[in-house]
């Protein structure tokens, strides 16, 4: 069944394909074990989002141990920010569209330890990836 | 000097990347001492996206800017998994080059002596 994105259902759908796989639980050996690999995702309305939305998921050797929506983003110590539009985000839960791409683009602005992110690459690519494992619906379409 | 200088307008995601592993990097002595003999211009495409950025070296200046300018010193292409194991220090730009992992064009000499400043050393 499809899971709406966003919403704290689809943060778990995220999780548990985040925690069933493989290729980044091995690329991802490394992700946030001496540094904060928490992540902090904003949305920002358009195509269908009404208001700021921010998504929190936190990650540690290759695993996600929460992933949720958040109201503040100071509730949260995240090591990794980025921001981008809703409009902008769909297509890469989609899996149509790369997010590091959207990245060196600069669609999504990143702030965090770029050279952790080159580092462990494969690991955010697989991250990335997984968005497409499970079955999204959108708000606007 | 540690910090790279923005040349024009805000960097996209290659750029801003880019200095940011280069101001880490000038943080060690060794490579700001081999930084700050370099002169010349180094040209970075990202295959897949085709976004390209330009890093300045002019004697221990570093800028870098948007898009690619006629004419660099050297020139380096490669996918972001490329570009992040050179960065990382997983794939030295020799073995990379020989491997046709990159692609490269104008003084090599000179662009390997530029990808020191992009090769993490943490």
């Amino acid at each position: 069944m499809a899971v709406l994105y966003p919403s704290n259902e689809w943060c778990q759908e995220w999780k548990k394909a985040i925690n069933s796989n493989e290729v980044i639980e091995e690329t991802g050996k490394n992700w946030g074990v001496d540094f904060n690999g928490n992540w902090l995702f904003e949305v920002t309305p358009g195509g269908g989002l009404d208001k700021t939305t921010y998504l929190y998921l936190e990650a540690k050797a290759g695993k996600c141990s929460d992933s949720r929506l958040i109201d503040d983003p100071s509730e949260v110590d995240a090591g990794f920010f980025c921001t981008g539009s809703y409009e902008l985000f769909k297509p890469v839960v989609k899996g149509e569209q790369d997010f590091i791409e959207g990245v060196v683009r600069g669609v999504f602005k990143l702030k965090g330890d770029m050279t952790k992110i080159m580092l462990n690459a494969r690991f955010i690519r697989a991250v990335a990836d997984s968005l497409g494992t499970f079955e999204s619906e959108f708000l606007g379409e | 000097m540690s910090r790279v200088e923005i040349i024009g307008e805000e960097l996209n995601g290659l750029g801003m990347t880019l200095k940011q592993i280069i101001e880490t990097n000038l943080k060690v002595p060794d490579i700001k001492e081999k930084v700050g003999r370099l002169k010349g211009s180094l040209v970075v495409r990202e295959k897949q996206s085709g976004i390209s950025s330009t890093i300045i070296f002019d004697e221990g200046d570093v800028g870098v800017q948007n898009d690619a300018i006629e004419r660099p010193a050297a020139f380096i292409e490669a996918g972001f998994l490329e570009l992040a194991d050179i960065s990382s220090g997983r794939l030295g730009p020799v073995k990379a080059l020989l491997a046709g992992k990159i692609k490269a064009k104008g003084n090599l000499i000179k662009l390997l002596k530029m990808s020191q400043a992009l090769i993490s050393r943490g």
